[in-house]
């Protein structure tokens, strides 16, 4: 089953500083100013959208999981997290090709500042445009007795990027404009994709990462502040 | 009386008009150029530097202060004619290996090493070993630096420095390396010479290299 849907997302600025990295110090003022008003100009130029494919979980093993319509993801993180599950959305969720143009407009003038300011917009519009697609899977879920997990994408942890291959074959990404290019990099680049587990998940489900994650010294769930050994699956 | 002191300031606090003006003044009174580039605006990017690694300071206002630092060189270079060259400490050809599209990490990196007083030449994104072999060949540049952002694509980093081997031009260059999924391990394995993870030990790193 295909579901695809826009979203209205708004840009948090504290957000923004955050990843720009000022680790909880405060802007100049001039600096703030330019980061308002750059969050103003991302904001007219993005199309939050996603599009996901709901799968049935056929069987997994510790290293792969096996989906409907002969799927096989490779990943110990992603198996342990479907063999908890029923179904597995696959998704993939962008804000679109403008601000892509917009920021190469700019280098090549010259501006730096102001491209690295909306690159920072454009990957906080993304990750609300993913974290509303979760919300909305996870009230799918609820509304079923179930829950939905996190989302894994390949290229993380233990799943391989070139698995992207895998969950384009499942996912129609052209449906919004978005290309996988031979390193399986997607066009446009605020593009994100990934896999959310939807099943009878109890709150003290045992995140993967400390099942068996074998990266943990360089988690990058933890250097975003998530630290997943101390909170569940949910 | 303007002075350099205050030229610096005006780079740290990135005040375009303040350094334009600053720098007007004190050729007016009869200062080197060279020197107003070293003293004033060089020395000023130094602070920003040391600020942002302490962490006073942070990307935006290194950029901005980057871009009223070049502002003020708009005004210089012109007057400084082929003394130019003697302000350079070194030359880097930067690009983003093939298959691998990745631009803002590079373009922060190299207006940083600008600003530190490297000329760059940009070879873009997208960049075959052959293009880099052939850029080093016409540039002969001090340091070839290479950028990936994915797992997928620096292995193409590998692929420049056994080029160099082969085309005997890996004595004549130092490589440095960088990029999200890069590492001090990943760069020691490959045979780079040098490894940052961000644009101000870049730099650092970069000076090293000339030594
Ligand atoms: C923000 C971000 C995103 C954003 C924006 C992406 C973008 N490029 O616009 C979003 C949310 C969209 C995203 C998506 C994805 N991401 Co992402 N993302 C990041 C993150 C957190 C920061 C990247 C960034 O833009 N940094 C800011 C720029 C300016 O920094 P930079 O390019 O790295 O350059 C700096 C340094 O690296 C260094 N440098 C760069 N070049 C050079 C060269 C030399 C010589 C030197 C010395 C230094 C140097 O200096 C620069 C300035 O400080 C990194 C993790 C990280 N902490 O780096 C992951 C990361 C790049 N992403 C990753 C992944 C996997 C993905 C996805 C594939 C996940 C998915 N399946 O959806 C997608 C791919 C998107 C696509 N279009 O295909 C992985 C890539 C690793 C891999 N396996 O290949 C990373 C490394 C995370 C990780 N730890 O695994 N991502």
């Amino acid at each position: 089953m295909t579901t695809t849907g826009t979203v209205e997302v708004v840009i948090d600025q504290s957000e923004v500083v955050r990843r720009l990295g000022y680790k909880g110090r405060e802007p100049s003022s001039s600096s703030a100013s330019l980061i308002r008003a750059c969050i103003e100009k991302t904001s007219q130029l993005i199309h939050p959208a996603y599009i996901y494919e709901l799968r049935m979980v056929e069987r997994t093993t510790e290293q792969e999981a096996f989906l409907e319509g002969s799927l096989c993801f490779s990943s110990r993180i992603v198996s342990y997290v479907l063999s908890r599950c029923e179904r597995a959305a696959l998704f993939v969720a962008t804000i679109g090709g403008a601000l892509d143009e917009e920021m190469s407009r700019l280098l090549e003038k010259g501006q730096l500042l102001e491209a690295t300011l909306l690159d920072a917009a454009g990957t906080e519009a993304v990750a609300q445009t993913l974290f509303r697609l979760r919300e909305n899977i996870n009230r799918l879920a609820i509304a079923e007795g179930c829950r939905a997990t996190v989302q894994f994408s390949p290229g993380y942890c233990d799943w391989d990027l070139s698995q992207q291959k895998v969950l384009f074959q499942a996912v129609d990404g052209k449906a919004l404009g978005i290309r996988l290019t031979d390193a399986c990099w997607m066009m446009p680049r605020k593009s994100v994709s990934g896999v959310i587990g939807i099943g009878h998940l109890g709150p003290g489900t045992p995140p993967p990462c400390l099942a068996v994650c074998t990266k943990r010294e360089s988690c990058h769930h933890k250097r975003v502040g998530w630290d997943p050994e101390k909170q569940p699956l949910l | 009386m303007a002075s350099y002191e205050e030229l610096q300031q005006g780079v740290i606090t990135a005040d375009e008009g303040k350094v334009e003006d600053l720098v007007r003044q004190l050729l007016a009174a009869g200062n080197n150029p060279l020197d107003i580039i070293a003293r004033g605006l060089t020395a000023g990017m130094a602070i920003v530097g040391q600020k942002m690694k302490t962490g006073e300071m942070f990307i935006p206002e290194v950029l901005a202060s980057a871009h009223v630092m070049a502002k003020g060189m708009d005004i210089l270079k012109p007057l400084v004619g082929d003394k130019l060259s003697s302000i350079y400490i070194g030359k880097v050809v930067f690009g983003t290996v093939q298959g691998d599209i990745h631009n803002i990490g590079k373009k922060i990196v190299s207006m940083l090493l600008e600003s530190g007083g490297f000329v760059v030449i940009d070879i873009g994104v997208d960049v075959p070993a052959a293009k880099f072999i052939e850029a080093v060949k016409r540039e002969q540049p001090d340091i070839l630096a290479l950028s990936a952002l994915l797992t997928t694509t620096i292995p193409r980093m590998k692929e420049v420095i056994q080029a160099l081997s082969s085309a005997n031009l890996r004595d004549r260059v130092r490589v440095m390396v960088g990029g999200a999924p890069v590492t001090q391990s990943f760069a020691d394995s490959i045979g780079a010479d040098g490894y940052a993870p961000d644009a101000v030990l870049a730099l650092e790193r970069a000076k090293q290299l000339l030594d």
